[in-house]
């Protein structure tokens, strides 16, 4: 049996949020493409022109907006799920607990109380099925989110605990956090994990469009098709930003892909050793070099994406 | 057999185009399975050029589904799902596969057994071959769920064709991240080659996968690649890990032949041999198997490896 | 007393299999009678904690200790909470009878647990 793609009735739950503000997603399939100097420029760019920007760092295994921007992460707020924590007067050692736990998580020794000795992801079955109420709810961090102001530019990042496996739950606990203040900006920009998966969908939830950075090699061009697929069946308009766009191959290999899927590309980016140096400052580009090739185009991104959601 | 994981963190800092110029350097007489984790996006059959042999598709998602026929439309479930799941609507709950954990909490709420948990297509397993060497593939289907758990199964799959190749190897191309398909690709491995760059967020990345690396204690080695972008930042990664002792296998530069090569489906080290990756690459290979080494004498003296990972 | 051995198949013939986690069959016997049950393994297609389960299971069976190949860090810790030992390092092709045999012989050492925290299992010499 293979689950359903989206259905329109998910996809409006999915993308349902509580805010009028536009949001932008940065994604593409491909790891190492330059999703994150996109996202940053485009925010910076978009900051600079006067906007109140949010950027959300949704990479939340591998963060890296605050190091592109040489800002501090500020006013952290653990990302929490709720684990079974024993209360041995109430405990009837009956064992429902043990046989709730689709995930084998809980150990019950003979005549002792359960042990939680595997891996819980917080679905509180076992405190459910317990009959006499001796399964309380501890909290555990399996992650945090980071806010810091910059002038017009608000950065929200998500960080997964190493070790733990709920980099999506710490995706939502972000986008929650942005949600409680999102009306006070005027555009969020929205940077994905590379790839396809949970994770992924989640940060896109919500976006008005996905800007799908790839590079003109013949596996960017493969896991763009994966990405511009994602976008299709989430009903996210997608665009393409060719980033090194004079590596190899050639803009020549990126238009049958686009073509097939009928996807504009957005913007193309030559290799640049400024943009280069600029990502190894820790500085974006469009602040530190505006004059250069790449600050233009970004510029020039920033100032069609203003027409089309912010006038 | 050796089994060897390479990882990075941060993505797209070359860890498939290493993976295929590391089975290309290796003694030809050692056999060699290679198997690519990175599901959501593999990359290594295309790197590698392999032709592809068979494949199945695989059920590793399970998700709850509501029987609507059964379903009343009382919400109970909605108010147990721990994950926003299921959401309330008029007739039957929304239900959101991409957030169900499948725990069963609403299967266990629902006064009319209308929820079960159901086995789903999620993917597909494929066998590629290249050369003499075979690449089990894993491969997510976009939209679906429970990446890390297609990854068990490449891997089970490959530990399986690897034993049937009397394989001195089994290299496995992994996922960018420290998520669970990363976690399950750590599993049961003997070492890690962690790629890195010499870029802030390269190191940042490394630093965190370390982290995760530490609870299953692999022999680990670092490859710097495009070394010389920044050779400030390779300096620090370099005393970053001599604190650590962890072995920095080597450093490869910054190459045009690198993007040809993967461009034309063949390895590195076969169509621009005298590249100065390749070169490096050599190196490197030659320092790989002093660390393999390692792994073998402790397994003989049944020496129980530790390495300097954890904090001080 | 009653010992635990992981096996492929049924009785005192059938042979080890070194997982103790994902081990189709346990094979329970009383070495002083050698009087022996053999049981299935629940956890043994389990999507996640087979060692725990597998261990449950072993638990609810009122087992003294367990002869494997290897046993997971999860399942380790599990089986040390419920007091049953531990003896790792069996060979798989060996025969269940034999693996009992070498344990009344008092041949076996326990587990030192340093495969339990490697967490990774041992693979034949290569």
């Amino acid at each position: 049996m293979t689950a359903e793609v989206f259905t329109a009735r998910q996809l409006e739950a999915l993308h349902d949020h509580p805010y009028a503000t536009p949001v932008i997603a940065v994604t593409g399939g491909k790891g190492g493409v330059g999703k994150s100097t996109v996202a940053v420029n485009i925010a910076a760019a978009l900051a600079a022109r006067g906007h109140a920007v949010a950027l959300v760092d949704a990479d939340t295994e591998a963060p890296n907006n605050h190091i592109l921007l040489s800002l501090p992460l500020k006013d952290r707020i653990d990302v929490q799920v709720a684990m079974p924590l024993v209360e041995p007067s109430l405990c009837t050692h009956c064992g429902d607990c043990i046989a709730a736990c689709r995930r084998n998580a809980l150990f019950l020794p003979p005549d002792q109380t359960p042990i939680l000795m595997g891996e819980c992801n917080g679905c509180k079955a076992c405190i459910n099925a317990c009959p006499t109420g001796a399964l309380l709810t501890r909290w555990m961090s399996v992650g945090a989110t980071c806010r810091t102001e910059s002038g017009n530019l608000t950065l929200f990042s998500g960080a997964l605990l190493p070790g733990r496996e709920e980099s999506t739950i710490v995706v939502r606990a972000l986008k929650d956090r942005l949600a409680a203040e999102a009306d006070r900006f005027d555009i969020i920009v929205v940077d994905t994990a590379p790839g396809v998966h949970c994770t992924v969908i989640a940060a896109l939830a919500g976006a008005a469009c996905a800007y799908a950075v790839t590079e003109p090699t013949r596996v960017g061009m493969h896991d763009l098709g994966l990405i511009l697929d994602l976008c299709e069946m989430l009903a996210i308009p997608a665009r393409i930003i060719l980033n090194r766009s004079n590596l190899s191959g050639s803009q020549a290999t990126i238009a049958p892909e686009a073509a097939s899927k009928d996807v504009t590309v957005a913007a193309s980016i030559p290799h640049d050793s400024i943009l280069l140096q600029s990502y190894v400052k820790g500085l974006p580009v469009v602040n530190t070099n505006p004059d250069s090739p790449a600050a233009r185009i970004f510029t020039d991104l920033a100032a069609r994406i203003e027409r089309e959601w912010l006038k | 057999m050796k089994e060897v994981v390479i990882l990075s963190g941060k993505g797209g800092v070359g860890k498939s185009s290493i993976t295929a110029s590391l089975a290309e350097l290796l003694p030809a007489g050692l056999i060699i399975t290679l198997a690519d984790t990175d599901v959501d996006a593999p990359n290594l059959h295309i790197i590698t050029g392999a032709e592809p042999i068979k494949s199945a598709p695989v059920f590793a998602s399970e998700k709850a589904v509501i029987d609507e026929t059964r379903c009343i439309g009382c919400m109970d479930c909605t108010a147990v799902c721990s994950f926003g799941a299921l959401l309330p609507d008029e007739k039957i709950p929304v239900m959101l596969p991409l957030f169900c954990e499948a725990c069963g909490a609403c299967v266990a709420e629902c006064p009319e057994h209308a929820v079960s948990i159901k086995r789903m297509q999620n993917g597909y397993l494929h066998l590629f071959r290249n050369g003499v060497r075979n690449l089990v593939s894993g491969e997510l289907t976009v939209g679906q769920s429970s990446s890390g758990k297609i990854v068990d199964l490449v891997k089970n799959e490959a530990r399986n064709v690897a034993q049937d190749d009397r394989a001195d190897y089994l290299i496995i191309d992994g996922p960018p991240g420290i998520g669970c398909p990363v976690i399950s690709s750590l599993k049961g491995c003997d070492a890690v080659l962690a790629i890195t760059e010499p870029t802030a967020p390269a190191l940042s990345d490394l630093e965190r996968l370390l982290e995760v690396m530490a609870y299953f204690d692999p022999v680990i080695g670092v490859i710097i690649n495009k070394a010389d972008i920044n050779p400030d930042g390779a300096e620090t990664i370099r005393s970053r890990m001599a604190e650590r002792g962890i072995t920095v296998l080597g450093e490869i530069p910054y190459d045009i032949h690198v993007p040809l090569a993967i461009a034309q489906g063949i390895p590195l080290a076969r169509c621009y041999p005298e590249s100065r990756a390749a070169e490096a690459l050599r190196t490197i290979t030659q320092n790989i198997q002093r660390l393999f080494d390692t792994i073998q004498q402790e397994r003989n003296t049944g020496h129980e490896h530790t390495t300097c990972v954890r904090q001080q | 007393m009653k010992i635990c051995i992981t096996a492929s198949g049924h009785g005192l013939d059938a042979r080890v299999d070194e997982r103790f986690g994902r081990a189709p069959f346990f094979v329970l016997v009383d070495p002083d009678t050698m009087q022996h049950e053999t049981i299935a393994n629940p956890a043994m297609d389990a999507g996640q904690g087979a060692g725990i389960a597998a261990a449950q299971s072993v638990a609810q069976k009122g087992v003294n200790a367990v002869l494997t190949g290897f046993v997971g860090p999860k399942a380790y810790a599990a089986l040390q909470a419920a007091g049953i030992a531990i003896y790792d390092g069996l060979s798989a092709g060996m025969e269940v009878k034999t693996a009992v045999k070498n344990y009344s012989d008092g041949l076996l050492r326990r587990s030192t647990g340093a495969q339990a925290r490697k967490g990774s299992p041992v693979r034949g010499r290569s």
